[in-house]
């Protein structure tokens, strides 16, 4: 309701007599001052002899350009037009407006207003002050080989760093603004002629279509873009590399930038592309499958090896090769509970573990692996807390969750693993076969901008699975995945293809 | 709505029957790996069952309980009452026969076992000669689980080819068929401490019928299975081979890399007749006598001789399951499949089988002699 009201009051016929130029410098200086709440750090320069003034907000302007290059050329001279005056500046953005809602936005923006007694039209020079870092290594997602760069929050940076791997004119860039309040700049960002326009008009009309007050990060946008926001899995990728959204864009996916945000959103994602890492087309196809695979089986690892400890030492002794029965009921025999708070103890620590790791300085954070390592390593066996299988069995877990190239995909895989135990501690197979099917099931009906998660397995694409679990060489694979649906299908001509392999 | 509320219900229905899953859990059971089943002198049965019961503070892992019941349940169910840990049958890997329990017949071999999901397809039967107790009470250092020491000696040696494959799919699959009887190795207590096999059990349906031995056994296997890398002494019965060794007075060629296929084939309906055709071939390593093994010539006569030798090994053997009316190579099932309408029972075939004529023919080629040449 409240949003209603917000715009609803904008349109009405008062408000646009509001929005015109004040025609006095002490009209417009009040009513500059009254939008932005007499706020402290509004500048109002009046230079010249011909009543000029300029207003700003001294903390978002460069104060070294509104002296250079403002405040020099124009100090001395006479002016009775704004035509003039934009002759004699030398600033690259430089925009005209008779609106006062907009030069007040721009203000926010970084601008400087111009502002001439007796003209109905303002001067928007836009000098932002430079807040932020420089481009720097890739933390999230690194790489061995290729390249290091990663997104920072400047969104300007980061679509130049994308128009650096991308130089072809169809690269398209659409701002559109989010959030009520925050008014952040968004970008979305394709190319046209690959990507699908009925994809990029969808996601258009969801980022219009967002009401909300602020928002602050990318991976906040993807939240509010996602089909559905009650699952756990992740429907669009978030990633800090421009090679990687480079490569995206090239397949014909869409990436979201937001202002602020070294994140960029790419989708349309499938479940199968959270598994796979920049790194892949950057090896050899035959290293790329075996990381690929290995990645798909400590999925498994990771989800159902525990499980499967827990179903088999509760309900299913006869599945128990006999070679591993004297060292599981040896090492089980001391333990005091049953297999199922066994397991939901250990992961338990080992999640602390994690999360004080992630959540400590990195200084203390050092000392957590050592007081980890000590404490479930030895200590927990000898005093009889766990089993040393199942130590074994929860590292390797733990590991193969870690192993996952996306980091939000690898919480997901944390997570999915102790309602499976549960189901496993309390129906053995049946329950774990119960959480299987539950999981592929709420996978299948998933989508990311339309596109089946599940994709190229399910609807089965053939095709596809080149590049998928497996990766085939460069050469075999010419056609863009049917994920994307894109309108040009070809990465090069299917006929120059053949005589490529 | 409706549908959620609907998915909701039976996803707290199946958490409600977490309860009626017994949880059976590692530590608490103890584990039967071998039964070892007698006849007791008032007709009921004696059951030894070999427990697995692994505690880091004891010395041995492995509790022989007996006793006896007029079931085969019912002696799990006694020897609970011996027991500190409840009894599960899950890892039962072998399961040993007394001879006097399989001569009485009609015991319904182990139906009963398979009645049980627990119990694996692939438990391994034998039968022993004697009492089965008697191998199970074997106590030796270097055995410190008799139940895990005959699993895998039955396994190395079933897998091996030494002797033919007897697991309670393939016992049971046998009795039940029309054309095929069931077969079981034979163990003997060798000694105080050892165990060995002695050679293979003939069963007529459920009863124990016949004996072959170990060296028999290799024939039968030729018949019903395949060799790939076997290896065996061959006796060759010539007068044209002077043997090395005086004190020695028959001749032995050592085969390796024995590889075998063998087709029969159902030739006449009428009056069934059977051919046979095994085709050998093997690695010549070694013959007991005087002969250039470098000659062409001399390898053929070894050929023909083996050759001989094993044709009439394998006539022996048939002709010894038709007096005893047991078809262990599965004849009938040939001539069930070849012959419409046959409307073989067991016992129609038994005594066609009597009368049946089988053809024997054996190919056996050397391949080389030797790995060096």
């Amino acid at each position: 309701m409240f949003f209603k009201k917000l715009f609803s009051s904008k349109s009405t016929l008062e408000h646009k007599n509001m929005d015109l130029i004040p025609e006095t410098r002490d009209k417009m200086s009040a009513e500059f001052k009254k939008r932005l709440q007499d706020s402290a750090d509004i500048l109002e320069n009046e230079i010249g002899i011909s009543g000029m003034t300029l207003f700003s907000i001294g903390t978002l302007i460069d104060k070294n350009m509104l002296h250079r290059d403002i405040i020099d050329p124009l100090k001395d001279l006479p002016f009775d037009s704004m035509q003039k005056i934009m002759e004699h500046l030398s600033i690259g953005e430089i925009d005209q407006s008779s609106s006062m809602e907009k030069a007040v936005k721009a203000a926010l923006d970084g601008c400087v207003i111009i502002y001439l007694e007796g003209n109905s039209t303002v001067l928007l020079a836009k000098i932002p002050s430079e807040v932020g870092r420089s481009v720097s290594y890739s933390q999230n997602e690194s790489l061995v080989i290729g390249p290091q760069m990663a997104f920072t929050e400047s969104i300007m940076t980061n679509i130049t760093l994308v128009r650096n791997y991308i130089k072809n004119s169809s690269l398209c860039i659409e701002n559109l603004q989010a959030g009520a309040r925050t008014n952040k700049l968004v970008s979305i960002v394709y190319i046209n002629g690959i990507a699908s326009e009925q994809m990029v008009g969808s996601l258009r009309k969801r980022i219009q279509e967002i009401k909300i007050d602020g928002i602050l990060d990318s991976s906040m946008l993807e939240q509010l873009l996602a089909e559905n926001s009650l699952t756990i899995f992740p429907q669009m990728a978030l990633t800090e590399r421009p090679d990687r959204v480079s490569d995206w864009l090239l397949k014909g996916k869409l990436a979201v930038f937001v202002d602020g945000s070294s994140l960029a959103i790419v989708c349309p994602q499938s479940f199968m592309e959270f598994f796979q890492s920049m790194e892949d087309s950057n090896v050899n196809w035959q290293i790329a499958t075996f990381w690929r695979l290995l990645r798909f089986i400590a999925l498994f690892l990771s989800v159902f090896f525990t499980a499967l400890y827990v179903a088999s030492l509760t309900y299913h002794y006869e599945v128990i090769p006999q070679t591993l029965l004297f060292t599981l009921s040896e090492s089980r025999a001391k333990v005091p509970f049953p297999p199922i708070v066994e397991a939901l103890l250990l992961e338990f620590i080992m999640e602390l573990l994690r999360e004080a790791g992630a959540r400590l300085p990195t200084k203390v954070g050092q000392t957590m692996g050592i007081v980890g390592g000590i404490v479930i390593g030895t200590a927990a066996v000898d005093a009889g807390f766990t089993s040393n299988i199942l130590i074994i069995i929860i590292s390797l877990g733990a590991l193969g969750s870690f192993v996952t190239p996306s980091y939000t995909m690898g919480n997901v895989i944390r997570i999915i693993r102790f309602p499976l135990i549960i189901l496993a501690g309390c129906l053995g197979f049946y329950g774990m076969m119960y959480g299987f099917c539950f999981l592929l099931l709420h996978l299948l009906r998933q989508s990311s901008l339309g596109s089946p998660y599940l994709a190229p397995f399910y609807p089965p694409r053939f095709a596809d699975w080149k590049d998928s679990i497996i990766r085939l060489p460069l050469s075999f694979t010419n056609k863009r995945p049917d994920l994307t649906m894109a309108e040009d299908e070809y990465k090069y001509d299917p006929i120059r293809a053949k005589k490529h392999t | 709505m409706r549908k959620k509320a609907c998915f909701w219900l039976w996803t707290f229905s199946i958490l409600l029957l977490c309860g009626c899953a017994e949880p059976r859990i590692l530590e608490e059971v103890g584990l039967i790996t071998t039964y070892g089943l007698d006849l007791a002198k008032n007709g009921s049965i004696l059951g030894t069952i070999v427990e697995l019961k692994i505690d880091p503070r004891a010395a041995q892992d492995v509790v022989i309980l007996e006793t006896e019941a007029f079931s085969i349940r019912g002696i799990r169910n006694n020897a609970n009452k011996k027991s500190s840990k409840r009894l599960a049958s899950g890892q039962l890997r072998v399961i040993v026969y007394g001879e006097e329990f399989l001569k009485q017949g009609n015991t319904g071999i182990a139906e009963t076992l398979t009645n049980d999901p627990s119990v694996s397809d692939l438990t391994y039967l034998a039968m022993a000669d004697g009492p089965a107790r008697e191998i199970l009470q074997v106590k030796a250092i270097h055995i410190p689980d008799i139940g895990i020491h005959l699993f895998d000696l039955i396994d190395q040696n079933t897998k091996g080819k030494v002797i033919p494959s007897a697991t309670l799919q393939e016992v049971l699959h046998n009795h039940y068929a029309v054309g095929i009887e069931p077969i079981m190795p034979i163990l003997r207590k060798e000694g105080k401490e050892g165990i060995g096999f002695s050679g293979v059990a003939l069963f007529k349906g459920s009863k124990l019928v016949g004996k072959i031995s170990t060296h028999q056994s290799f024939y039968l296997t030729l018949i019903i299975d395949k060799y790939k890398g076997g290896i065996k002494d061959i006796e060759i019965k010539s007068s044209k081979f002077k043997p090395r060794n005086r004190r020695l007075n028959k001749t032995v060629a050592s085969i390796d890399s024995l590889d075998s296929s063998s087709d029969i084939k159902l030739i006449n309906k009428e009056k069934p007749e059977f051919d046979i055709n095994i085709k050998l071939s093997g690695r010549l390593l070694e013959v007991t006598s005087k002969i250039d093994l470098g000659n062409p010539e001399s390898i053929k006569l070894i050929e023909k001789a083996i050759t001989k030798s094993m044709t009439k090994e394998i006539e022996k053997l048939i002709a010894y399951c038709q007096t005893k009316e047991t078809d262990i190579f599965g004849l009938g099932e040939i001539y069930r499949s070849s012959v419409k309408h046959s409307k073989l029972t067991d016992e129609k075939w038994y005594s066609m089988f009597k009368e049946a004529k089988v053809n024997v023919n054996v190919d056996f080629s050397v391949k080389r002699t030797g790995l060096i040449e």
